[in-house]
């Protein structure tokens, strides 16, 4: 592959497209972390509302 | 259906006039736009230098461009003044069809900017040394060219019309779609092939802007107001 | 006699992703491990254009996966304008930064393929000027979603500007194709579509199919934040509305 003038180009392809496509799949862990924590903090205030029971 | 006392017709002419008479009092869009394209087009040769062959060349895609960012000037305000004043919903509630007023809304704001243009434009054209050949050109298609401009537009306006800025997004969600009338209108005005194919293609376009945007922007306007 | 999950409730959508998501991701990665080796070891260079070829491995299932995505949009937004479902408006609204990731992904392999072949970075080919037209359309629906507070209206909204996009798009592409044979551009690349040997047909196969399956793992999952976004909203109106409506104190957040 190295003796292909234009090999650098294709290097570069392959390498954006990594970026590109491990940059959706963090985005979307990502984002469900941060969903999953607040959704987790709002249930815990809500449910500790409505059960009304102090600990 | 019938209740009312107003018949369908005199209803649209009477918002046709209203739409005119409030165009022409507030700001005066219809010279405010012809004002806005004149200076684009003076501020080309800036840019490009004062060489009138090079000008000539360019100069149907100039006044297509400015005229494309003509229309779009006043577009936002196309069913945000009548969502402030409330004439919205009425319009909403009303017998008419709402897709007939979206419809004459489009024809006065064409009659009050995209006609203004049209008759500017072989004046302007003069100023970028085009031959009478190409001012006709120039001319017929952008007659033909701009009420579809406005009537995609319609529909950017329709979509934006709750957001209070809805400008700049409207200029970004509408250019992508006026690519096909720029294509066809610039071909036809500057004649590079024949005049009259991609005048036929452009006259289509329009036809078909005509037929699907009253009804698009209609769903956007109902559904932008709940 | 209803014996099957109802998918379009959102729950029980929140329990098919969480069965599905393992398997497909599994699928993808296989998918993705037979196709690289395929494109990148086991394919000769094109007798014309050498290595560089290796580069329509990513480029053609990208531009495949720009295509099919809209379309996946625009079912969904007939979805959301028809039955109001909100499951329509999440799978609406998780399509459509992915569409655009892959679609920026093959102008950018469309360019550096084509500097190598042509001799510049951009060339306003007729396929790539399409491609980059719906680009544009994809940051224009992205910009559609962030504009509009109320997620219901937003969905609507852009479905109503999906699908004149979706009408648009085909007259774009005939007239960008008519406007190119008009200028006559230097260079036009022609990709033999059924004169492309074997050996280059098997490793396109796998990176569309690798494509295709990581554009459903990803979507599934996108939809579930969507659905959780949701949930969130609706909690802390509700918690909101609680705390106005004058519940006593011990109901609100303990202050610590």
């Amino acid at each position: 592959m190295t003796a292909d003038p234009h090999s650098g180009f294709v290097v570069a392809a392959y390498l954006v497209a990594l970026a590109v496509i491990a940059g959706m799949i963090v985005a979307t862990l990502a984002d469900y972390a941060s969903l999953k924590k607040r959704l987790e903090r709002l249930a815990a205030r809500t449910g500790r509302g409505f059960d009304a029971g102090p600990k | 259906m019938k209740q009312s006392g107003v018949p369908l017709p005199s209803a649209l002419g009477a918002l046709l006039l209203r739409d005119l008479r409030i165009g022409r009092r507030v700001g005066g869009a219809a010279s405010m736009g012809v004002l806005f394209f004149l200076c684009l087009v003076a501020i080309t040769p800036f840019a490009i230098g004062p060489d009138l062959a090079l000008l000539a060349r360019i100069g149907p895609a100039i006044l297509w461009i400015a005229a494309l960012l003509a229309t779009l000037l006043g577009l936002d305000r196309l069913f945000q003044a009548d969502a402030e004043d409330g004439s919205l919903d009425l319009f909403l509630m009303s017998d008419t069809p709402l897709e007939l007023i979206v419809l004459v809304k489009c024809l006065a704001h064409w009659l009050l900017t995209g006609l203004p243009l049209v008759i500017a434009s072989p004046f302007f054209g003069l100023l970028l040394g085009l031959d009478a050949r190409a001012l006709e050109g120039v001319a017929a298609s952008l007659f033909v060219g701009t009420p579809a401009l406005t009537l995609i537009g319609a529909i950017g306006a329709a979509l934006t019309v709750s957001l209070r800025r809805g400008g700049l997004l409207l200029a970004i969600l509408i250019l992508p779609l006026s690519i096909p009338i720029l294509i066809f209108g610039v071909a036809a005005a500057s004649g590079a092939m024949a005049f009259l194919m991609p005048f036929l293609v452009l006259c289509g376009l329009t036809l078909a802007a005509l037929a699907l945007t009253p009804f698009a922007a209609a769903l956007a306007l109902r559904n932008g107001l709940e | 006699m209803r014996t099957m999950p109802n998918y379009a409730n959102p729950a029980d959508f929140l329990r098919l992703v969480r069965a599905a998501a393992p398997v497909t991701a599994t699928i993808t990665a296989i998918l993705f491990g037979i196709g690289l080796y395929l494109a990148l070891l086991d394919s000769p260079p094109d007798y014309q254009q050498g290595e560089t070829v290796r580069i329509m491995y990513l480029h053609v299932p990208s531009a495949w996966m720009a295509m099919f995505v809209y379309v996946v949009m625009s079912s969904a937004a007939l979805g959301t304008l028809v039955w109001r479902h909100p499951l329509a408006d999440a799978t609406q609204k998780a399509a459509a930064p992915l569409g655009a990731a892959f679609t920026f992904l093959c102008l950018v392999t469309g360019s550096l393929w084509g500097k190598p072949e042509w001799g510049t970075w951009w060339v306003w080919d007729a396929r790539l000027t399409s491609v980059f037209v719906l680009f544009l359309i994809y940051l224009g629906i992205i910009a559609l979603w962030q504009v509009i507070e109320d997620p219901g209206k937003a969905a609507r909204l852009v479905a109503v500007f999906t699908l004149v996009g979706a009408v648009n798009i085909p007259i774009i592409k005939f007239s960008v194709d008519w406007w190119n044979t008009l200028h006559q551009s230097a260079s036009v690349f022609r990709m033999g579509g059924p004169t492309i040997a074997m050996s280059m047909l098997w490793p396109l196969i796998f990176m569309t199919f690798a494509f295709t399956f990581l554009f459903l793992t990803l979507h599934m999952l996108a939809i579930r934040n969507e659905i959780l976004r949701r949930r969130i909203r609706r909690l802390s109106m509700l918690a909101a509305s609680a705390s106005e409506a004058g519940i006593p104190a011990i109901f609100a957040e303990p202050a610590q």
